[in-house]
């Protein structure tokens, strides 16, 4: 982690650089995604109007939509781990492991055992649902760490993975309450996945994930203030207040979107910052935009993983990310208790406004 | 409808019970291993016959009732078919939570579960109750349920009668297949789905499966051995079928659910029952169950892929 400890400093041309190269990554890792399924399909001939009718059909109607929602997926959840991650001043915050997701899945769940919001139309009803799932689940965690005035850390975790053993547990309640036809729905939100990706889908996230990253991005600089605590930022000049309350919302906006289309996936707002800032430091502003790309090269790849392993079986992505990320995170908490709890994202970096 | 669920889906439940407990109490005790149920063909010449039976899974319940042995039935699963009267039969959980006490309380000398799961929770009034978990998915399970039950309930008659009813009705399905392929007839291909998002179908281990091989129709996933696999729509697309019979939960239960499901399938033009109109979304759930109810299933699947033949 030298390149993390000794980043270089903030800078229009390494910003403009760094972003270049994402956006090389994330339309790589779009493009080997719509290459690989559990067909062969001739892509290349596809997009230059060749290929068979089915060929057409398999790479537009149902690959194209699922690669473009993962890497949405992806970068939001990524983007949102940066701003949880910098807000919370904790390494280890993630929508997922925080109870964020958890939250959103309940309210998805409920909106469509309450309403009958199973299907596609009630796309918009299911992801403000969710939305509220996740601002409690994240009310609830918060409330719970700055007990006594200040954000304990190690509780924030705690307080999360015990909130999302609640929401499971509300699940599952919901679960076995309800009809076998319910329960089947259900089962989406508690696993994640990216096939019910449609067009639709594709539009909502379009909408909602970019407006997201771009506020999220536009509020790093005082995010990148937060760092170094709370009575640093107020000197600096920076709305702390009001910052934090609108990073939460958006934030768990660009959560909540995400779990109302693809459920719960787990641990790609964990893993992808944490790669990320091996590269770019832990400069919010840097940092942010850099791991929304990532995120939307990670996900398509890891569904295109999942997509491909046991075809023409499939398995959901979230066992594919969670395979990937819970060892990530064991690695991150050995390597955090060998340096000492307590240590705030990017605690040696110097601030240049 | 909804009782289909508990035999249809058995696998995606497990999981969903699996990511439950997994997330819930992932630090619970082990969960004991489950002792195997007395098979369906085991000696009963000497068991006193059973007078109050609980049943809890639909494909039971039906074969009790078919054999004339409704009056023995104290009890029913959740998601069971009423017991024709029998108004008011308590209704005691299903295949994945049921209440000990509840059925003990009914002081029944025959249990009835789906599920290695439930009858482990039934196991420490195993001293007090003949818990009894017979294999339930296959053609050759229903006959020797409907054997043992008669033997047990002491219908031993009408159960050989149905059995033989069933016998018949498969081997004319049988029968009839040949003429079909004698007379130069090509098996169609049937993809059988029953959830759309993510995609489960039939694949070659199911019931229905082997309903489909019966009546001449090839399963289009006849690949796969599990029961229940969550299949790639690439795969769907790529294998062509002749017929989907698209049952999804839920959705079919409901006008726009119908309408959203032939929507899906509208997007693959290539695909022959979309090219041919023969993408039926169905709600048949006796092709799932393996019941007494063989004859009709039989008879249903031949009318919808076979629809020349039932003009």
């Amino acid at each position: 982690m030298t390149a993390a400890s000794r980043p270089a400093p903030f800078s229009r041309e390494r910003f403009v650089r760094v972003l270049a190269a994402g956006v090389i990554v994330a339309l790589v890792a779009v493009a080997a995604s719509l290459a690989f399924g559990a067909e062969r399909v001739d892509a290349f001939a596809v997009l230059t109007g060749g290929g068979t009718q089915v060929e057409r059909e398999i790479l537009l109607s149902l690959r194209l939509p699922r690669v473009l929602t993962g890497a949405l997926v992806g970068a939001g959840l990524a983007a949102a781990g940066v701003a949880f991650q910098a807000l919370l001043r904790n390494p280890l915050a993630e929508p997922y492991l925080l109870g964020i997701s958890g939250g959103g899945s309940l309210g998805a769940v409920l909106s469509i055992v309450l309403l009958g919001a199973g299907g596609a139309g009630f796309l918009a009803v299911r992801t403000v649902a969710a939305l509220v799932g996740c601002l409690v689940a994240l009310w609830l965690v918060y409330a719970i760490a700055t007990r006594g005035g200040t954000l304990r850390p190690a509780t924030l975790l705690l307080a999360g993975v015990v909130v999302n053993s609640f929401f499971l547990a509300g699940l599952a309640c919901v679960q076995f309450a309800a009809t076998p036809t319910e329960s089947q729905a259900i089962l989406r939100w508690v696993l994640g996945g990216l096939e019910t990706g449609g067009p639709r889908e594709v539009v909502v996230l379009a909408i909602v994930v970019p407006a997201g990253i771009a506020l999220l991005g536009r509020w790093s600089p005082s995010l990148h203030a937060l760092v170094f605590g709370e009575e640093t930022a107020r000197h600096l000049g920076v709305d702390v207040d009001g910052v934090r309350r609108r990073t939460f919302v958006v934030a768990s906006a660009v959560t909540a979107a995400s779990v109302a289309v693809a459920g719960p996936i787990g641990f790609v707002g964990l893993v992808v910052p944490h790669a990320v800032r091996m590269f770019v430091g832990s400069d919010p502003r840097m940092l942010l935009p850099a791991s929304a790309l990532a995120g939307a090269a990670f996900l398509p790849i890891a569904d295109a993983a999942a997509r491909t392993a046991l075809a023409p079986r499939e398995m959901p992505v979230g066992v594919v990310t969670a395979m990937i990320g819970a060892p990530a995170f064991l690695l991150l908490i050995v390597r955090r208790s060998e340096r000492g709890v307590g240590e705030t994202v990017g605690g040696t970096e110097s601030f240049r406004g | 409808m909804e009782q289909v669920l508990h035999q249809t889906h058995p696998l995606v439940r497990i999981l969903l019970a699996t990511a439950l407990a997994a997330g819930v109490a992932a630090c619970g005790p082990p969960v004991p291993h489950a002792t195997p149920a007395p098979s369906a063909d085991a000696n009963t010449a000497a068991r006193p016959i059973a007078r109050r039976v609980v049943s809890l899974a639909p494909a039971f319940t039906e074969t009790l009732i078919a054999i004339g042995a409704a009056d023995a039935i104290v009890g029913i699963g959740r998601f069971d078919p009423e017991v024709p009267g029998r108004a008011g039969l308590p209704r005691l959980g299903d295949t994945f939570s049921v209440s000990l006490e509840t059925v003990l309380a009914l002081e029944p000398d025959l249990v009835l579960v789906a599920s290695k799961g439930s009858a482990d929770s039934l196991r420490p009034a195993s001293s007090r109750l003949e818990v009894l978990a017979p294999p339930i998915d296959h053609l050759d399970d229903a006959l020797a349920i409907v054997a043992d039950l008669g033997r047990r309930t002491g219908h031993d008659r009408e159960a050989a009668a149905l059995a033989a009813t069933i016998r018949a009705a498969l081997d004319a399905a049988v029968s009839r297949a040949r003429q079909r392929a004698a007379t130069g007839g090509r098996a169609p291909k049937v993809l059988v789905v029953v959830q759309s998002h993510p995609l489960y179908v039939a694949g070659r281990t199911s019931f229905v499966a082997e309903l489909l091989r019966a009546v001449g129709a090839e399963n289009a996933v006849d690949d796969v051995e599990q029961p229940w696999p969550m299949l790639s729509e690439e795969a769907a697309v790529a294998r062509a079928p002749d017929v989907i019979l698209d049952a999804s939960e839920g959705d079919n239960a409901t006008e726009a659910g119908r309408a959203a499901l032939l929507d899906n399938w509208r997007r693959f033009p290539s695909v022959p029952a979309v090219r041919d109109g023969r993408v039926l979304v169905i709600r048949e759930d006796a092709i799932f169950r393996a019941g007494p109810r063989i004859p009709e299933a039989l008879a249903k699947l031949e009318s919808l892929i076979f629809p020349e033949d039932h003009k």
